[in-house]
């Protein structure tokens, strides 16, 4: 019976290609680990499938570079056939028969064969003569021409006893020793890659060339190569094809001489190829598995190598389909160190999926808690508001944005106002001026005296003041310019009260907002400021209040006093007396008199201290008569010193003699 | 039409119908009579009428029932998902079956979009138009069916939202975050009474409708990638809300530019990668969106966890949440067929996912994805070793290749009783009783997966007793449960001569 004689059924022979191609994808990935159920079962498919091959008689499938051919009729374009025609062309199998039907063991041998590396084989003789040796005759791997598929095993027996020598591919002779440099190298393939002759066994002969030249490079150069390879790389099939022919398995041997040459840590740069070769997923899926697989090596770990000569690519078959996934999975793990990821320990595929982990923390990271959720959301606006060029769209969104500060500040929720605030603070230095205008504005629109009387409210009801002053304070000058206009306005004594005392709470900073308010033809509203800033205090408001002593109203500047006083408090000494003495005589009077109800003894000593600088006779008089009045005891022995000559030398007798008097009239006080 | 029905020219033409008269409705709200928009409508829906009677060899029936849509007796699921609100409207107007005779014309038309936008009574005959002329037939919903039209219901309403999130976003009105928290809550319940079959909805696509359909699907993964994470329920629905409205930037996109089937300019690739930017800022302006995840993953969803996508982000990686609904937005997206690429499998589309762990993806999120949808993922057709062609209903966490499936094709590509297989179940001798031999591509046998799982196809155990029957054509045996309303006109028209097909009934369809 010759071989176009021989019955065959198309769809068992498919059905063997499928079931070997997925034995092979299994085997790359767990070899020898036949025990395996999805190995086994790979393995038992393959079986019955070459049994319903064999049903029909001795079948014979041909290797091409066009791909697999039965009968000189291609076998249906598939994965399968593509990848097992590729793993037997790579291994010069021009042929492959089944002859009888194989035993588990010859299946598991058969894998092991054509997972073997091309290079091992051909030390060993070859594909065919290694399956031979191994006591496997129902299936036959063919080198070269084969003989006529004759019959069964005996027949094929006498026939293997023929060998014949691997078919000599010819190709036009190039000279890949001109390029001396990974560069000229890596310009030179490309080209000859883009137009390499059909035959896959010349294509195989230049790819072996091209190994050899770049073997031969510098080391450096070497790197160079490797460099170009994995981060020019056309398409994503070249990547595949070539990054396969020529680097892989030695990607991460290459990883390590780049990074030599270039002095860097080869885990950075393995990090670094896969990151700038991500966009050829076949060359992420390469470099991962063989950085990995150096890494194992390194550290010893063999049982935890997932195999994997690449190109996994998408399959049918389940067994496949869970080789691709584990090979993926496997893959992801051993990317994960290159690029900065967790490494689990143990063999990671006798798990194909560990979801566990990966819930737990993922649920641990998720943002769970309200502030979590705010810390998101306020990432996301602080983002939002840097990207945004729409104008309207962030208008609509600051307004928002305001509305919510809005009911931040009357719901008292002061954190979230602190955040918000912070938010727009963070982000508004990377804003355009057109677009921060937008931000500030509609933060500032709501921020108006509504709202103060509304929070005010909060305070005559029986809320804690300290909590919206809390509110208050991140917004700055604008509260303090809705808190002043409130007050202005406000004709409710209580609500005035806690305005005067907000003011005086937040404030502090922003005298400045006030002080324009003191013009206000209102003498109730210029009074009610000048509390506010007695209140608050501090040098600042010293020059607004003293000239307020020259309202024409006099209840404002009889507050003025007040607050002045509340103003300085004893520290203010030391200022008040400079400016008693760079005044005119009203400042003058009023500072003596602002001292003299001091009690300590700094106030009694600056009040005898301008005795001498007085603008005015009748000045001099009034600043002795209030050291006269003076609570502080030290006030007496000032008098006699002024009334003996030794302060206020300028003045005249009489005031002289007054201090005496006084001091006299003190007596007892001392 | 049989347990399954592909799409034939009919469904085709009655789903415009529902469309057209969908916009008529909507129309006759929002202009007066005589305005030509309302012409224009109803000339419209004429035309698609025109199209649905040429193509059908008898008059067409259009049912109402349950919430849903039918020609005859098969379930419009697409349509009823997509224009419940019709359906609703003509249950309220009391209109359980349309039957469209000859010499409609455009005045009948106004006058039924009048009783469907009113909810008005509606007289037995408007013009050509037979109202109620054949009944569907009263049924008590099988257990699973009742599931099944709860999540279907679930679902629309869903969609419904969202397209009017849409409407009012674009018209530059605030979305309504009640509104979607309120319908992904009851998308919530539904799939977390049965994740699987949750899943399975997401099958259902829509080319013409993508980005709602779209937006509800990723809604729904991420409502189940929630579950699986181990969130309370509040915080399930939070993430489904940002699911939802994960692209709601899109909806300001031009058509023109979503759909182009050419390289987009760098203009138009521009407009593209605002989308994440503009969606954040629609929810940001509702105000009540600016706490909610929604917004960072509106925003974040393209970012990519190597932060290498757009738009950029300042410092940081996408928001846990974000990242969820990315797998979820990526999975669903290459899986619908669009104007510029074929769809892909949905394992395929697994291997996009796992191919981009540690890139655009957060690889703990891509396994458990890949854990949660299986190693054949739920939707996707197979093939067994039987030669039967099931499709995978539900994942098996101990063995992903062994999920469970349910047959829809017997080894002659015949549409056959469904049967629901666990494929762990082995034989006596340890053997597997089913294997899964191949991955199979929908479209090679013209199985609409989304219509097998709307229609509940997927689930019936057995053909039902009764259910929504169409007339028997002369000589077909009546349907179990079948009622005959007008045994009169069976008569008059047989007098007339002879009938290939009776003229009140949903014909069998030309295709």
């Amino acid at each position: 019976m010759t071989g176009s004689e021989v019955r065959r059924d198309q769809a068992d022979l498919a059905r063997l290609v499928r079931h070997l191609s997925a034995g092979l994808s299994l085997w790359r990935l767990y070899p020898g680990q036949s025990q395996r159920s999805d190995v086994s079962t790979a393995i038992e498919l393959t079986q019955q499938a070459a049994s319903d091959v064999l049903g029909h008689g001795p079948a014979r499938i041909d290797v091409r570079p066009a791909g697999l051919f039965v009968d000189e009729e291609p076998m249906p374009t598939s994965v399968h056939n593509e990848r097992l025609a590729r793993a037997l062309y790579d291994r010069r199998i021009s042929h492959l028969d089944i002859i009888d039907h194989p035993t588990a063991p010859d299946i598991q041998v058969l894998l092991e064969v054509m997972t073997q590396p091309v290079g091992e084989l051909d030390d060993a003789g070859g594909a065919g003569d290694v399956l031979s040796e191994a006591g496997v005759t129902g299936i036959v791997l063919w080198a070269g021409e084969p003989e006529p598929l004759l019959a069964m095993r005996g027949e094929h027996d006498e026939l293997k006893t023929r060998e014949r020598d691997h078919k000599q591919p010819t190709i036009p002779p190039v000279d890949l020793s001109a390029a001396t440099t990974g560069g000229d190298m890596y310009r030179m393939l490309t080209e000859h890659a883009q137009h390499l002759p059909e035959d896959e066994a010349d294509r195989a002969e230049f790819h072996r060339r091209a190994q050899e030249a770049v073997a031969a490079l510098p080391l450096a150069e070497r790197a160079e190569f490797g460099r170009q390879v994995l981060r020019n790389a056309v398409s994503e099939s070249f990547a595949e094809r070539y990054v396969g022919q020529l680097t892989d398995p030695r990607l991460a041997q290459l990883a390590v001489e780049v990074a030599e040459a270039e002095g860097s840590d080869p885990e950075e740069l393995a990090a670094k190829i896969v990151e700038q070769a991500g966009r050829h997923s076949a060359v992420v899926r390469l470099v991962s598995a063989a950085v990995r697989r150096h890494q194992d090596e390194v550290e010893g770990d063999e049982d935890a190598d997932a195999g994997g000569d690449g190109a996994a690519l998408p399959v049918e078959d389940p067994q496949l389909a869970a080789a691709t996934i584990a090979l993926h999975h496997s893959v992801m793990r051993g990317a994960a160190p290159a690029v900065g990821g967790h490494r689990p320990g143990g063999p990671v595929l006798d798990t194909p999926i560990a979801v566990g982990p990966d819930v737990q923390a993922v649920r641990a990271a998720y943002p769970t808690t309200t502030e979590d959720v705010r810390v998101v959301s306020l990432d996301a606006l602080r983002d939002y508001l840097d990207l945004e060029d729409d104008l309207p769209q962030l208008a609509a969104v600051a307004a928002a944005l305001g509305e919510r500060l809005r009911r931040a500040c009357i719901d008292l929720q002061q954190g979230e106002v602190r955040l918000l605030i912070d938010t727009v603070e963070q982000v508004l230095p990377h804003l355009s001026a057109a677009a921060a205008d937008i931000v500030v504005d509609s933060c500032n629109a709501v921020v108006d005296s509504m709202l103060a009387t509304e929070l005010a409210g909060s305070v005559v009801t029986g809320g804690e003041l300290d909590d919206v002053v809390a509110v208050l304070r991140p917004l700055g000058p604008q509260a303090v310019e809705a808190v002043v206009a409130a007050l202005a306005d406000e004709d409710r004594s209580p609500f005035r009260r806690v305005h005067v005392s907000l003011l005086a709470a937040i404030a502090g900073p922003y005298a400045d907002v006030l002080t324009p308010w003191l013009q206000d033809p209102r003498w109730y509203v210029v009074r009610n400021i000048a509390t506010a800033l007695g209140r608050i205090g501090g040098n600042d408001v010293v020059d607004p209040l003293l000239r307020l002593g020259r309202h024409a109203d006099e209840r404002v500047r009889r507050e003025a006093s007040r607050s002045l006083i509340a103003a300085v408090g004893a520290r203010g000494v030391t200022t008040l007396t400079m400016r008693a003495r760079h005044g005119d005589e009203e400042t003058f009077e009023l500072i003596v008199e602002t001292l003299g109800s001091l009690p300590a003894t700094d106030a009694a000593q600056a009040i005898a201290e301008l005795v001498g600088s007085a603008p005015s006779r009748p000045a001099a008089r009034q600043a002795l008569e209030t050291l006269g009045g003076h609570d502080s005891p030290a006030a007496t022995e000032l008098l006699r010193e002024i009334a003996a000559g030794r302060r206020a030398a300028g003045i005249g007798w009489l005031a002289r003699a007054r201090a005496r008097r006084l001091a006299r009239s003190r007596g007892g006080r001392q | 039409v049989t347990e399954w029905h592909p799409r034939s020219r009919a469904l085709l033409a009655a789903g415009e119908v529902i469309q057209r008269l969908t916009n008529a409705s909507h129309t006759r709200v929002l202009y007066p009579s005589g305005h030509p928009q309302r012409q224009a409508a109803v000339r419209s829906l004429m035309s698609s009428l025109r199209r649905l009677q040429e193509s059908c060899t008898a008059e067409p029936t259009i049912f109402v029932s349950g919430e849903s849509l039918y020609l005859g007796s098969v379930l419009l699921a697409r349509e009823s998902l997509s224009h419940y609100r019709l359906a609703l409207d003509m249950e309220a107007a009391g209109i359980e079956a349309l039957t469209f005779g000859s010499g409609i014309s455009d005045a009948d038309l106004e006058e039924l979009t009048r009783v469907i936008a009113e909810h008005a009574p509606c007289p037995p005959e408007v013009g050509g138009i037979g109202v109620n002329k054949v009944r569907p037939v009263e049924v008590d919903e099988p257990e699973w069916q009742t599931r099944l039209g709860e999540l279907r219901r679930a679902y629309s309403s869903t969609l419904d939202v969202l397209r009017q999130s849409g409407m009012r976003a674009t018209s530059g009105q605030s979305l309504d975050f009640e509104a979607a928290h309120a319908v992904v809550q009851g998308l919530g319940d539904e799939v977390g009474h049965d994740p699987g079959y949750g899943l399975l909805l997401t099958a259902v696509q829509s080319h013409d409708d993508y980005t709602h359909f779209h937006m509800v699907n990723v809604c729904v993964l991420s409502i189940a990638l929630g579950r699986l994470v181990g969130l309370d329920s509040e915080q399930v629905i939070a993430l489904g809300v940002g699911g939802l409205f994960h692209d709601i930037g899109k909806l300001n996109v031009p058509a023109d530019i979503l759909n182009s089937p050419d390289r987009l300019d760098e203009e138009q690739w521009r407009i593209i990668q605002h989308h994440p930017v503009t969606g954040a800022g629609m929810l940001f302006a509702t105000g009540s969106g600016l706490y909610h995840p929604a917004v960072a993953i509106a925003l974040e969803h393209h970012s990519a966890f190597d932060r290498t996508g757009y738009p950029a982000l300042r410092d940081r990686q996408p928001s846990v949440p974000a990242r969820l609904v990315a797998v979820a937005d990526c999975f669903d997206a290459v899986t619908t067929r669009r104007s510029y690429r074929e769809a892909m499998s949905r394992h395929d589309a697994l291997g996009i996912l796992i191919a981009g762990a540690e890139r655009g993806f957060d690889p703990r999120v891509v396994r458990m994805f890949t854990q949660m949808v299986g190693g054949h993922p739920v939707g996707s057709l197979v093939a067994l070793d039987t030669g039967e062609i099931a499709v995978v209903v539900r994942p098996n966490d101990e063995d992903p290749m062994r999920p469970t499936v349910l047959t829809v094709l017997d080894r002659t590509g015949t549409p056959m009783e469904v049967e629901e297989r666990a494929l762990t179940e082995t034989l006596r001798d340890g053997s597997p009783a089913w294997s899964i031999t191949a991955r199979v591509d929908p479209s090679r046998y013209d199985i609409d997966i989304g219509e097998l799982v709307l229609a509940g196809k997927v689930r019936q155990a057995s053909p039902p007793a009764s259910g929504l029957v169409h007339e028997p054509a002369p000589g077909e045996i009546a349907p179990a449960g079948y009622v005959d309303t007008h045994a009169e006109r069976h008569l008059h028209h047989s007098l007339d001569g002879p009938h290939t097909h009776d003229p009140d009934v949903s014909a069998p369809f030309e295709d």
